[in-house]
């Protein structure tokens, strides 16, 4: 009788536990999924919610670390100067604002956008790892992404590699009916809306990553991109992307616009 | 007595012809070529200077604990699946460049370095990456 009892309440208790650690581990997996699945911490639905590049985005990047970042990790491909490879195998990351720079990143890193070449150099802690060898002070991975990504966007840059020059009105005309309202009238982008400068990029470039959008090989464009481009001939597209290419940035490009 | 002339003759010709110095500055050329394809193929990225691997280049201890963090040349986080290249064999290192590029080959890392090939394409002459195995198998370990 003794026994059994005890049989029942070790029972009991062997429910109790099994129940309260299936509560305690879905609480605990539904948290993590609230916080991966959370859209509007920065930026709203267009935004990134790699915990780093958030972190990121809200400190100020020391622009003189950020220029010995950029020589030990980003130069190697995206060259001395930031402008890329006259290919555009690299694309040019000179001025580009530091908040489309974290962001992309982060869309690498989370697997947002395919890039096997760039992916090592995505993973944030990995990125400070190989920045720790310089610095005497330990710097935690959100500031190393937040300093290289400000001295980016300092870099001049060129608008050197451009298309064949033939339709430029055409391309002009088609650009203003279709990407001023994000790109800007002249390619300058939108910081805070991680809208990117176009202005001045390598046309193969260029090119390369408007037919990925189109597409759907790039993942994270845009939709509303996707859907405003569908309609685009080759010609257009040609047009448009020489004209692109041929833009360069003025002062006030890179403020955040209220 | 006249076999060990005749050899020594033939080793001492075949010294001459070695050691000449037109064979070893054709060699030169090539591993010069094949150094300076390494750097601006953007290879060293990935696989370190000299094809050594991607590795820590100084000693830190951890400030909490003074115990070793890591030691230079201990192989930096997040590039451990990148294979050293030094001393590699040249043909090995040549076919499975082009088994990559021609995409014969897809496993491991091979998709990052398929990302350079537009670079390949546009820039990489004839030979070059010949001249790149050639430079990498002769660096030591």
């Amino acid at each position: 009788m003794n026994t059994h009892i005890i049989k029942k309440t070790q029972k009991n208790l062997i429910l109790v536990f099994t129940l309260s650690l299936f509560i305690f581990s879905s609480t605990v997996f539904s948290q993590t999924t609230a916080k991966l699945t959370s859209t509007d911490e920065f930026g709203g639905k267009w935004g990134t919610k790699v915990k780093e590049a958030i972190e990121a985005m809200k400190l100020e990047g020391n622009i003189e670390d950020g220029a010995i970042i950029y020589e030990e990790i980003c130069q190697a491909c995206h060259q001395p100067g930031g402008n890329g490879d006259p290919g555009g195998n690299f694309p040019q990351l000179a001025g580009q604002h530091s908040t489309v720079i974290i962001k992309q990143i982060a869309d690498i890193r989370i697997g947002n956008r395919d890039n096997p070449t760039m992916y090592p150099f995505a993973n944030i802690e990995a990125l400070r790892a190989a920045t720790e060898d310089i610095f005497d002070e330990e710097k935690s991975g959100p500031q190393t992404l937040s300093d290289v990504s400000a001295f980016i966007q300092t870099l001049p840059m060129s608008s050197a590699i451009v298309g064949e020059g033939g339709d430029l009105e055409h391309g002009g005309k088609i650009y203003k009916e279709n990407c001023v309202r994000c790109h800007g009238d002249h390619g300058q982008g939108d910081v805070k809306n991680y809208y990117p400068v176009i202005a001045g990029q390598n046309y193969h470039y260029l090119l390369r990553q408007f037919r990925w959008i189109k597409d759907g090989k790039r993942r994270n464009a845009n939709p509303e991109m996707v859907k405003q481009i569908y309609g685009f001939s080759e010609r257009d597209m040609l047009a448009v992307m020489d004209w692109v290419s041929r833009q360069t940035m003025i002062a006030g490009d890179w403020d955040s616009k209220k | 007595m006249k076999l060990i002339t005749r050899q020594s003759l033939l080793f001492f010709s075949a010294f001459i012809i070695s050691g000449a110095s037109t064979v070893f500055a054709a060699d030169e050329a090539t591993i010069q070529r094949g150094k300076q394809m390494y750097m601006s193929l953007t290879c060293f990225a990935c696989h370190g200077q000299e094809g050594k691997g991607m590795v820590r280049k100084r000693d830190r201890k951890s400030k909490k604990t003074g115990n070793w963090k890591y030691r230079k040349g201990d192989p930096m986080p997040g590039f451990e699946a990148y294979p050293k290249l030094a001393g590699q064999n040249s043909k090995y290192l040549y076919t499975q460049m082009m088994d990559i590029f021609e995409g014969r080959r897809n496993n491991g890392m091979s998709a990052a370095m398929l990302g350079i090939k537009i670079m390949i394409d546009s820039t990489a002459k004839e030979g070059d990456l010949q001249a790149v195995a050639d430079y990498l198998s002769q660096v030591s370990k």
